[in-house]
This record gives structure tokens, C-alpha cells and sequence, in this order.
């Protein structure tokens, strides 16, 4: 009886554990309800016409996902030169190189799509939304780190 | 009318009882026999499903708190689906379905990308406000 209600308390904890390993690490982001309201925002900050939000919104998010991409290459290097107990000169050294790498590679992609950008509508407008943009993503991050309290300093302009 | 006393001096020592012939010598045996006859019987060798029973239970339970939680998230996120497609026009190119990330992550992307100087600047000068 007593190894019974042991193992029932046991099993009790690890579900605990399980449970909010699963509900705080792992929960993923909901992009395509992120997408959305990021460019109906954009949309009525900059003024888009449906024709340039049609054009305008797949060439963005393409360009996003190549930056993501890139970020997510770089973060995972930066994990596996943190995690080695012994950082050598060298690899210190190949992490400097590759945050300017990294650097260079986003202001390539900028510009590469900045010229794609500019055939879809007038600079004016095109300024406005990267703006918009901007500021959506600053104020989803404030609000982000505001609700999961993470110690982070959360601040920024507030969009109603 | 009189009352006879006995004294231990009419007793004199004697010992009134007596034993029957071999009654201590064959007590053991005497009461073996009237014994009834004893049922052994057969020991029953545990099986592996008793051994393992405990385990199985506990790998049943697992599985089950599991798949309720798997059933739980994936209809949250069916529901959720659902609400968005209703009202939304995402284009294939960007409706990116096909990127898996997590909230910290993606957030951190965001904070790399979208959050210049003069937001830091904004933020340093509230915290030093603050401060004050």
C-alpha cells in the first residue's frame, strides 16, 4: 500500500513537471493570427490599397522568413560556442565574424528587397508601412514581455 | 456435627495425582496422530504480469494524461485555426504555416530585428527616471 501511494505521488510530480514543461518552453508561436494582425495594421497605418497589400505583404514576409532563418542559424551557433566549457581565443574570435557576418547578410537581404519594395508603390507609402511594421512588432514584444514577466525592461510606444 | 479439618500432616507429603505410563514421553506423538492429515499446498509462482502489473498501470497512466493533453492542445489549436481562416486572407505565399517556432524565440527574433537605438534610448531613459 505504501509503495502504491509512493509511486502514485511520484507519478502526481513528474505529471506536474511534464505539464508545465510543456505549457511554458514549448509553446509555439501562432504566426499565421500574428501575420494577420500585423497587416491589418499596417493596412490602415500606411494606407495600403488592397492591390499593394497583395503585392507588398508575400514579398515582406519572404524576406522575414530568410531574416528568421538567418537569426536562427546564428542563435544556434551562439548555443553550441556558449555550451563548450572551454572557449578558445579562436572561437571567440569565429563569433565576432560571424555577428558581423550575420550583420552583413540582413543589410544584403535589405537592400536586395528594398529594391523590390520600391517598384510596388510610391516611397511615401512604402515608408509608412516599414514603419508601421516596426512599430506593431515593438508593441507584440512589449506586450509579450509585459504578460510573461521575464524580468526584461518592457517599454516602448503604445498603439491603440 | 463435626467438621473434619485436614491438615497437611494427613496429607503427608503424599502427591495426590498421578501421570498415566509414558504420558509425557508420548505426548508429542500422541498429538501428531490426532492431528488431521496437513494440505500442502502447491505454491504459485508469480507471473511476470504480476511483477510488472504496477509498471504497466503506471505506463497506461502516462499514456493516457498524454494523449489528453495532446487531444487538449491540438484542439485548442484546431479551434483556433478555424476562427482565423474565417476571417482572414492570408496568401499562400505568406501564411506561414510552414515555420515552427516558439514564442521566446520568435520574440527574440523581433527584438533583434525591430527594436533600435531610439527605443533603447527610450528605454534607458525611463529606467534612469525611474530611478531618480
Amino acid at each position: 500500500m505504501k509503495k502504491i501511494l509512493t509511486l502514485i505521488t511520484l507519478s502526481l510530480l513528474l505529471n506536474v513537471v511534464f505539464i508545465n514543461a510543456q505549457s511554458s518552453d514549448k509553446s509555439l508561436m501562432n504566426l499565421q493570427v500574428f501575420e494577420k494582425n500585423k497587416q491589418e495594421f499596417i493596412v490602415k497605418e500606411a494606407g495600403l490599397t488592397q492591390t499593394e497589400a497583395d503585392m507588398f505583404f508575400p514579398l515582406n514576409s519572404e524576406l522575414q522568413k530568410l531574416k528568421l532563418e538567418l537569426h536562427r542559424k546564428h542563435q544556434h551557433n551562439m548555443k553550441q560556442t556558449q555550451e563548450s566549457t572551454n572557449i578558445s581565443e579562436e572561437e571567440y574570435k569565429e563569433l565576432i565574424e560571424e555577428n558581423i557576418n550575420l550583420k552583413m547578410k540582413e543589410a544584403e537581404l535589405d537592400k536586395e528587397y528594398s529594391e523590390k519594395f520600391n517598384k510596388l508603390m510610391s516611397p511615401q507609402k512604402l515608408f509608412k508601412a516599414q514603419q508601421a511594421e516596426r512599430a506593431f512588432m515593438q508593441e507584440e514584444l512589449r506586450k509579450y514581455r509585459e504578460t510573461n514577466k521575464d524580468g526584461r525592461i518592457t517599454t516602448g510606444k503604445r498603439y491603440k | 456435627m463435626e467438621t473434619k479439618k485436614q491438615t497437611l500432616a494427613d496429607i503427608n507429603k503424599k502427591v495426590p495425582f498421578k501421570v498415566p505410563e509414558n504420558y509425557f514421553p508420548q505426548f508429542n506423538e500422541s498429538i501428531m496422530a490426532m492431528l488431521p492429515e496437513k494440505v500442502v499446498e502447491p505454491v504459485k509462482p508469480i507471473s511476470l504480469w504480476d511483477k510488472s502489473k504496477t509498471w504497466v498501470y503506471m505506463a497506461a497512466m502516462f499514456l493516457g494524461l498524454i494523449f489528453t493533453m495532446k487531444v487538449l492542445v491540438t484542439t485548442t489549436d484546431t479551434s483556433n485555426t478555424v476562427n482565423n481562416t474565417a476571417s482572414t486572407s492570408l496568401s499562400q505565399e505568406d501564411n506561414w504555416n510552414d515555420v515552427k517556432i516558439s514564442e521566446e524565440e520568435f520574440f527574440d527574433y523581433i527584438e533583434t530585428q525591430f527594436v533600435d537605438e531610439n527605443y533603447y534610448n527610450l528605454v534607458n531613459n525611463e529606467v534612469y527616471s525611474n530611478s531618480l
